[in-house]
């Protein structure tokens, strides 16, 4: 460090060694009584105070910039190792370029200064605009479950009417059919059982797929839930059922052909 | 090497057909869990698989029977079903479509290997008549013996199940992967279908014609997935 450096340093009243006509702590103006503090120490202060600044602070002084060397050996100089890969290009490039790379250093300066957060002036808006629409957007999801709800429920009862409609359809029939058996019209009634007897397969497969699409359009729905238990148990019925007569159907037939 | 088998107390058909469905569910259900859906969507979508392949066995065992000592559960109904409960299952659970559709179409043909052995023990769907290497006689049909045409399919089908695993598990485009297990699986059925009794004295059998709607109807459905899934992407890239 320079005779000249060293003579150029002063103590701000916060306590703060600096060698430019500003604090870097509080940011307070040099004043013209203030002397000079020749020291090693305040010094490389100065060096890295000197730094720090930019070229937007436009200080005519010349003499503080020039003396780089020193300010490598500070503390700051190692976050800065990977730009250390090429040796010899820190020595190099030119003194812009080094004065940016101090540039974070302006932060604690910045934060004695009394700025306000520039976004408090848009909280107050913010919040108004949060209470109004957050309460239509609570209501408005309400209001669709209802309407999930209520098109579940609807899916279901159609559901329902599909499954065991069928099957009594054709029970009834057949019955009417049994009692006008020899008729004209009881060959007409024995047609239609037989094309009803094809689609209710149709019907309660559709019963199941209506229950499906009901359980998933509300979760919450009881009825969907209901139903779908409801089948399901009708179906390890009828599993079981099928077992024992498949097996009772061919015992007989082999008693039969014996 | 001859197989021979003498007639059951209680026929192990039931059985084979019952847990071949079984075990093929359930798998489905582990791939589909695998894969990352829903607990529920998983459970619904095996529900209404199986409620399908009932209904059309039924439909299809018991519509047009003649003689009922022949009754049994139709393969190609019970295929139809699945396919069909399992396309309905995609539809509604859009989201997870390809997933669900590949799970249920790869264990098929798992299905219907079981399911053959529980006929290649009965000695019903039997081949034609033969008495070369691995010929098969049954002690209720005399001293005739037939070509082991349900060994070949219960074998063949494992071989095409264990590919579309192999498939669906490493591929990432499962459509296509479901495309193909179903061509080849009705491939498979339609060439061992030349080696069945019932084929005899008929160019295409019943069967065989089935088989050629279905590829139809297959190739129909492969173009509405692949319509839907690319309309639900544009609407996507919309959003």
């Amino acid at each position: 460090m320079s005779e000249n450096n060293e003579n150029k340093q002063w103590k701000c009243i916060c306590g703060q060694m600096n060698s430019s006509p500003f604090c870097i702590n509080c940011g307070k103006k040099k004043e013209d009584g203030q002397d000079p503090v020749p020291s090693v120490a305040a010094s490389t202060m100065a060096a890295a105070a000197a730094v720090t600044m930019t070229a937007e602070d436009k200080i005519p002084q010349p003499q503080v910039q020039q003396p780089y060397q020193p300010v490598q050996q500070q503390p700051y100089q190692q976050p800065y190792q990977p730009m250390q890969q090429q040796p010899y290009q820190p020595v190099q490039q030119p003194v812009q370029p080094q004065m940016q790379q101090y540039q974070p250093m302006q932060q604690p300066v910045q934060q004695y200064q009394p700025v306000q957060n520039p976004y408090q002036q848009y909280q107050p808006q913010y919040q108004q605009q949060r209470a109004a629409y957050s309460m239509p957007l609570n209501e408005k999801s309400e209001e669709e479950q209802s309407r999930m709800k209520k098109v579940s429920n609807r899916l279901s009862i159609i559901s329902l009417i599909l499954h065991y409609g069928g099957a009594i359809l054709i029970t009834t029939i057949s019955a009417v059919y049994s009692g006008m058996s020899g008729t004209e019209l009881g060959d007409a009634a024995g047609s239609l059982v037989s094309i009803l007897s094809s689609l209710m397969g149709a019907t309660y497969i559709a019963s199941i797929v209506l229950m499906i699409v009901a359980r998933i359009k509300c979760k919450k729905a009881i009825f969907a839930k209901v139903l779908m238990w409801l089948y399901i148990a009708e179906a390890i019925i009828c599993f079981i059922l099928l077992i024992v007569v498949f097996i009772a159907f061919l015992e007989l037939l082999s008693t039969c052909s014996a | 090497m001859t197989f021979s088998f003498r007639e059951f107390e209680l026929s192990p058909y039931i059985f084979f057909v019952l847990s071949g469905m079984i075990i093929g569910l359930t798998l489905s259900n582990i791939i589909m869990r695998k894969k990352g859906v829903a607990k529920l969507s998983c459970f619904l979508a095996s529900f209404l698989v199986a409620v399908s392949i009932f209904t059309f066995t039924f439909t299809g065992t018991f519509k047009g029977i003649d003689d009922l000592s022949t009754i049994g559960f139709d393969g190609i109904y019970a295929s139809a079903g699945l396919v069909l409960g399992a396309f309905m299952s995609s539809m509604i659970f859009r989201e997870d479509k390809e997933k669900i559709m590949s799970s249920f179409i790869c264990t098929a043909p798992l299905m219907y290997s079981v399911a053959k052995i529980g006929c290649f023990l009965v000695g019903c769907c039997r081949g034609f008549g033969y008495d070369g290497p691995f010929c098969v006689s049954y002690e209720a049909l005399g001293e005739v013996s037939f070509f082991p045409v349900q060994l070949l399919d219960s074998v063949s089908f494992m071989l095409l199940f264990l590919m579309g695993l192999i498939l669906v598990i490493r591929c990432k485009d499962l459509m296509r992967v479901t495309v193909i297990i179903i061509f080849a699986g009705i491939s498979l059925r339609f060439i061992s279908d030349f080696l069945r009794i019932s084929h005899e004295g008929c160019i295409l059998s019943r069967t065989q014609i089935i088989l050629l709607f279905a590829i139809i109807v297959v190739i129909i459905a492969t173009g509405v997935i692949f319509y839907i899934g690319r309309k639900d992407g544009k609407e996507k890239e919309h959003e």
